[in-house]
């Protein structure tokens, strides 16, 4: 049966940020492997002060490459290191696509 | 349930070295990947191919698979004894071989006891470029584990093309306590006759008479706002961009963007003989050399 609900919508780019468990859950990947993300310097985190308490923060443009690294990391079962590679990678092609999307209207 | 002979799947030895099931595996998701592959069988040769790495390369799934003991693939079979005493013969009906096999490998009586997160989908959607300046409401059309559904989704102004934006917990069910998926929306702005968009900026090709550049004008232009006139500097060149500021998109804040008009100087295709005479009268009388001065006699 056909149900209808209505909702609204929270955006994936710069100008948002994820906690590092809202991360974890975007790119099914679990908080010790983000922070290892981290330590390779794949993902950069904004450190936020909660309560006295420095908080990891990332902005959410990371998350659909870090959501497709992840998938290909459970398809080809790749280890973590090969991940943080990846996500360089995908985040560099998203940025050339957006840069010849901008070339082909200028 | 059918039996799933997952060694064959991989196409390996029963006794096959995890370094062995690893490397039939790579080989086969090589080969068979959704994101590579063409043929029409290959996403089912990958799940199939994915669903029996998942249990082989664990050594406790794959211990309690190889208790089941070897079967014809496809075959039916009945659940092993100890699934018997311990569900008290529930529960069997309606599971597959994934289901089963987490639940002997965690030593669980009942495979509804642990909690099964939804799954997150993924959906592309494609809106015009007035719902992107307006907001619109779009209705998703989902199919899971639930069954159909149909979803609103109010879209706001301030979206671009190449656009992501997640629907909290709006995915797949949960199971047992799991959480509910998540909806992630890939936005595309459909081609627009007129407008071209880089972001937020607005680009339209603006066509001048040789003389409206040579001399300037006033010009009407579109915009998503209706016509508006456009002052042409004299002595605008092809190629040269004049900008309308704030007449873009919006973005989420709500600031517009520019829009930018690309000047092509168009010639009529047929002139008429007065024109040509002008024209003619222009070229002998204009000291104006776009190529610079020839640096060789006549053209032969």
């Amino acid at each position: 049966m056909m149900t209808t609900q209505t909702l609204e919508i929270s955006w994936l780019d710069g100008q948002e940020t994820l906690s590092l468990s809202e991360l974890a859950r975007v790119s099914s990947l679990n908080t010790d492997e983000l922070n290892e993300l981290v330590d390779y310097g794949a993902l950069i985190p904004l450190v936020f002060v909660q309560a006295g308490q420095p908080q990891r923060h990332f902005s959410a443009a990371f998350a659909m490459p870090l959501r497709e690294a992840s998938r290909l990391r459970m398809d080809y079962d790749l280890d973590l290191f090969t991940v943080a590679i990846l996500l360089g990678y995908l985040c560099r092609i998203e940025s050339l696509e957006q840069q010849l999307r901008s070339a082909s209207v200028a | 349930m059918k039996y799933k002979d997952y060694y064959a799947t991989l196409g390996v030895e029963r006794d096959a070295s995890l370094d062995a099931i690893k490397k039939a595996y790579r080989q086969l998701a090589r080969e068979n990947h959704p994101d590579l592959a063409r043929a029409a069988y290959s996403e089912e040769r990958f799940k199939d191919a994915a669903e029996a790495y998942a249990t082989l390369k664990n050594p406790e799934k794959r211990a309690a698979y190889d208790r089941l003991g070897a079967h014809q693939g496809g075959a039916d079979f009945a659940p092993p004894p100890q699934w018997e005493s311990d569900t008290a013969g529930s529960g069997f009906d309606g599971m597959d071989m994934a289901d089963l096999l987490a639940a002997l490998s965690r030593g669980r009586a009942h495979p509804g006891s642990f909690p099964r997160d939804g799954r997150d989908l993924e959906s592309h959607i494609e809106i015009s470029l007035g719902a992107a300046y307006q907001g619109s409401v779009v209705q998703l059309a989902l199919a899971d584990e639930t069954g159909r559904r149909e979803l609103e989704v109010t879209i706001p102004p301030g979206v671009c093309d190449g656009q992501k934006l997640r629907l909290r917990g709006k995915g797949g069910a949960g199971k047992n306590g799991g959480v509910a998926g998540d909806i992630y929306l890939h936005i595309h702005l459909l081609a627009h006759p007129i407008f071209r968009t880089d972001l937020y900026d607005l680009h339209f090709d603006l066509a001048l008479a040789p003389w409206e550049a040579a001399l300037g004008a006033q010009v009407q232009v579109p915009t998503l706002d209706g016509p508006v006139w456009l002052t042409v500097p004299p002595a605008t060149s092809s190629g040269k961009r004049l900008r309308l500021r704030a007449r873009g998109l919006k973005n989420r804040d709500g600031v517009r963007a520019d829009l930018y008009a690309h000047v092509r100087i168009d010639v009529p295709a047929v002139l008429t003989a007065r024109e040509k005479e002008l024209f003619q009268a222009l070229a002998d009388v204009s000291a104006f050399r776009p190529r610079g001065a020839p640096t060789s006699g006549e053209p032969t």
